[in-house]
């Protein structure tokens, strides 16, 4: 009788399994602290057999009688002549590492448990193995099933399945998992096998030269087995640019999944041509950095995406949403970036892809991964999907083009852009109301101006004049009383200089006289007066036309009063005979000089007399104006006065005033003086 | 009985020999003064007082003034309307502007009316007088401002001088220099005239000024008195 071991292989406390080829009733499964079992002397109780890894290909390979027998060939057909395994009906095999269409039903005898495995041999078709799977039902009493692989050399077997309960269940994923990741030699999670190994060294593939299970059916029990697949080689399939097909660990019907993938194109990548292919089992729709660029619902064919013009260098994130109406899931795509020197890119569907849970918002953006993001598992090569047509079709979609939005078109912008626009069209709203008010109360001022320039005419001046008239004709009749006369004649006088006083207040205050030219004449003619009173020649010189621009009255009164100082100066100060009163328009400046040929003085001496030329310079400075006083003793005096005039803000020409508003035609309303 | 008729007819003949002067005042007080002051000048008569410028218009005619003293504000006819009229219907009579301020606007316009010259009214009863006595003897009193504004006046109007209407050059040169502070003295003394010959030029200044503006000047005032 022929035995194998079965052995913990952690603790490898040697719990053995005997095997009996034909009637072993039991199996010690591994004690409670082992999760895999090194199946010892396999080689001793198959002696005949010998690897036929060497072989192009799959095989079956099963213990027939102590013998290894090759049932690739009587698998692909019905298989009735082996009664412990038998297939219920043939399928095809539709490419490599597929081992499916058709359940393998393995019946109990009582007498045989049965091995089969997948000789992969050392040269997997060029491919490198990264898994192994199938499903599994108990479809009657008590039966289990353990996996088995044969890693240099040595067979090993999983402990447990769901099915060491013995009751029917429904299908079981079974998987084996090759990591390469060091200190996990053999790991169990229920009906996942992960193998890595104790060393620091990662499992090469080429160790791995079969994988199988061990079938201990009860008699007369029923299990079956199904979609036996070998996961392995490169993802990438070079024929038609994906990856390999991928799916959450719990396929369910009608459910929709996540994918989600970070593609990083280096940043010295100068980006030829990006290609992205994909579809899915059933339908999907893609987005590319949170746009959405692509949907499809023939699984069967593939959709190529040219996204050249959308893949910059940097990180970029693919999303897919993956929904699965029945049967078998799955998702599969290639990304293949180009570069101008000729480096190449290849991001398959792998088990880099994350699963975003259902209720993550945001997904399609994230740059990150969330930590409760699962890997996708890797089903199956392309190819290898079941009913994967004989030559698939790719369609290929039109250049996606990024629709490019420019910064005004973008929604902060215009709202900034709108903002702006109401702040300033309020702020210009404020400001018209202002002027408008401004306007409106320059107005009623030039209006109230006017008023009291009549008020003060019409009243004290025709007063006063009685006044000073009343004191003429006293005086005429009051011829013999010298005394009285001269009184008289000093209120006549007094009246005389009140009326001059309140001229010159009412000139000043009348708004119609704000111009220009007014300015001119009134100047000239309190000069002649003046002078001509003072006993001096008075000399007018104004050169060429007086405009007849706004003068306002404060420059107005403070040049006006300033020349005034300058005349009254020349008169009592200077002793001049001839005063020379020169007026000058220059482009925005009024001019006014006033030249005598009196004694002169030297500014550099200070004077309290000189008081009015303080006054000149402090009035004219009040307006923005300048002063200069140039004098020499002997040489006389020349007092130049300028201020600014304001051709624009000419209140005749100014656009939102009605001219009737304007009181300012000297012509016209002359009457109201 | 013959002694006090020869009383009134030397009074008759001394009158005659006055300057008969009319007054159109609307201020009753200003009025009497007036009359008062006239009173006083050797040569001068005042013949006639009214208080408006319809009066004036109605009573002027009649009593044919030399001169007429006129205020320019006046309630209703204006005085620079009533000057214009007058001047229509006594062409031979002066009329002197009075007014209680002095606006070179308005005296410019009460000029293009009609008027022979202008005073303020709080004018030394002497310096009246003289007024008076010049615009006698034919002699345009003119400011340099008033001056300066006939000139930008004429200029403006651009008259082709062959017309007569617009100013001669010596004309112009007159006021120019007028405008520029000169008396009638000085300007004779300048351009190598009589001062009589100066006084000449601006009476004829006077009278283009009057051909070309007086219904004007009325026109303008009527409409500004309406609006």
């Amino acid at each position: 009788m022929k035995k194998f071991r079965l052995k913990p292989a952690k603790s490898f406390s040697r719990v053995v399994a005997c095997l009996h080829w034909w009637g072993l009733l039991s199996v010690l499964i591994g004690s409670a602290s082992g999760a895999t079992l090194l199946i010892e002397h396999f080689d001793e109780i198959v002696p005949d057999y010998s690897p036929v890894g060497s072989a192009p290909g799959w095989h079956v390979l099963g213990l027939q009688g102590g013998v290894v027998r090759d049932f690739t060939t009587a698998f692909s057909g019905y298989i009735y002549d082996y009664p412990a395994l038998s297939s219920s009906y043939g399928g095809a095999r539709s490419g490599p590492g597929q081992w499916s269409k058709g359940f393998l039903t393995l019946i109990g005898n009582q007498v045989s448990n049965t091995l089969v495995w997948v000789e992969t041999g050392t040269n997997f078709q060029g491919r490198e193995i990264s898994g192994f799977s199938y499903y599994s039902r108990n479809e009657s009493t008590a039966s289990s099933t353990r996996m088995v692989v044969r890693v240099a050399g040595r067979w090993y077997a999983s402990t447990s399945s769901d099915h060491d309960a013995g009751i029917p269940a429904d299908w079981v994923l079974n998987t084996l998992r090759f990591t390469p990741a060091a200190g996990a030699w053999l790991s169990l999670d229920t009906n996942n096998l992960t193998l890595g190994r104790e060393s620091d060294q990662p499992l090469a593939p080429a160790e791995i030269s079969a994988v199988g299970f061990i079938c201990f059916p009860s008699a007369g029990s029923r299990m079956r087995l199904d979609e036996f697949r070998v996961v392995g080689g490169p993802v990438w399939d070079s024929k038609f640019s994906v990856g390999s097909w991928i799916w959450a660990d719990q396929r369910i019907d009608r459910v929709t999944c996540r994918f989600w993938k970070l593609i990083q194109i280096p940043g010295d990548f100068r980006i030829k041509r990006v290609r992205l292919r994909m579809t899915a089992h059933d339908t999907f729709r893609a987005f590319l950095d949170g746009v959405e660029f692509g949907r499809g619902s023939d699984w069967g064919r593939l959709t190529e995406y040219d996204v050249t013009r959308v893949l910059s260098p940097g990180p970029h994130v693919l999303a897919v949403e993956a929904f699965n109406e029945y049967e078998w899931a799955g998702l599969v795509a290639g990304i293949e970036v180009e570069s101008t020197d000729g480096r190449l890119i290849q991001i398959p569907t792998d088990d880099t892809w994350r699963i975003v849970p259902e209720e993550v918002k945001g997904w399609q953006t994230a740059e990150q991964p969330g930590e409760n993001w699962p890997a996708a598992r890797i089903l199956f090569p392309f190819c290898d999907a079941p009913g994967m047509p004989e030559s698939p079709k790719v369609d290929s979609s039109l250049p996606l083009q990024p629709v490019l939005i420019r910064f005004w078109q973008r929604g902060w912008f215009e709202m900034t852009l709108l903002t702006f626009c109401v702040v300033v069209a309020g702020i210009c709203l404020r400001l018209l109301a202002q002027v408008a008010l401004q306007a409106k109360e320059q107005q009623i001022l030039h209006r109230e101006r006017a008023r009291i320039a009549r008020d003060i005419h019409d009243d004290l001046g025709a007063v006063v004049t009685q006044l000073v008239l009343q004191g003429e004709t006293a005086q005429s009749e009051l011829a013999d009383e010298p005394e009285a006369r001269a009184r008289f004649k000093r209120v006549s006088d007094t009246g005389r200089r009140l009326v001059q006083a309140l001229n010159e207040v009412v000139w000043m205050v009348n708004s119609q006289r704000d111009s220009l030219r007014d300015f001119e004449n009134y100047v000239c003619r309190y000069a002649e007066n003046f002078l001509r009173a003072s006993g001096i020649r008075c000399r007018l010189d104004v050169e060429g036309e007086i405009p007849e621009a706004a003068f306002d009255l404060a420059r107005r009164r403070n040049l006006f009063l300033a020349t005034k100082e300058a005349l009254n100066n020349a008169a009592k100060h200077a002793g001049a005979t001839e005063v020379l009163l020169k007026l000058q328009v220059e482009k925005d400046a009024v001019k006014v000089t006033i030249e005598d040929n009196g004694r002169g003085f030297d500014p550099a001496v200070p004077n309290r007399a000189r008081n009015g030329l303080t006054n000149m310079t402090q009035r004219m400075a009040e307006v923005g104006g300048q002063c200069s006083i140039v004098s020499h003793p002997g040489a006389g005096c020349r007092v130049e006065l300028a201020a600014q005039v304001f051709h624009l803000s000419s209140p005749r020409r100014t656009w939102w005033r009605r001219r009737t508003e304007h009181p300012n035609e000297g012509n016209q309303t002359g009457n109201q003086l | 009985m013959s002694k006090l008729s020869e009383k009134k007819l030397n009074v008759a003949a001394v009158r005659e020999s006055l300057v008969r002067v009319a007054m159109v005042e609307d201020e009753r007080e200003i009025r009497e003064s007036w009359v008062k002051l006239l009173g006083t000048f050797p040569d001068f008569t005042c013949v006639c007082t009214c208080a408006s410028g319809e009066e004036a218009i109605k009573q002027l005619p009649g009593v044919r003034p030399q001169i007429v003293l006129m205020d320019i504000f006046l309630p209703r006819m204006s005085g620079i309307e009533c000057t214009a009229r007058l001047k229509e219907l006594l062409p031979d009579t002066q009329i002197l502007i009075l007014t209680s301020v002095a606006d070179d606007e308005l005296v410019f316009m009460a000029l293009q009316a009609g008027a022979d010259g202008y005073l303020l009214k709080s004018t030394q009863p002497a310096e009246l007088q003289g007024a008076l006595q010049d615009l006698l003897r034919g002699g345009a009193p003119m400011t340099g401002a008033v001056a300066r504004r006939v000139v930008r006046y004429f200029r403006q109007r651009d008259q082709p001088k062959e017309s007569g209407l617009g100013l001669s050059a010596r004309e112009e040169e007159v006021l120019i220099l007028l405008s520029k502070g000169y008396g009638n003295k000085e300007i004779a003394g300048q351009i190598g005239l009589s001062v009589d010959t100066v006084s000449t030029y601006l009476k004829q200044i006077y009278k283009k000024l009057h051909v070309h503006s007086r219904t004007e000047a009325v026109m303008r005032y009527t409409q500004s008195k309406i609006s």
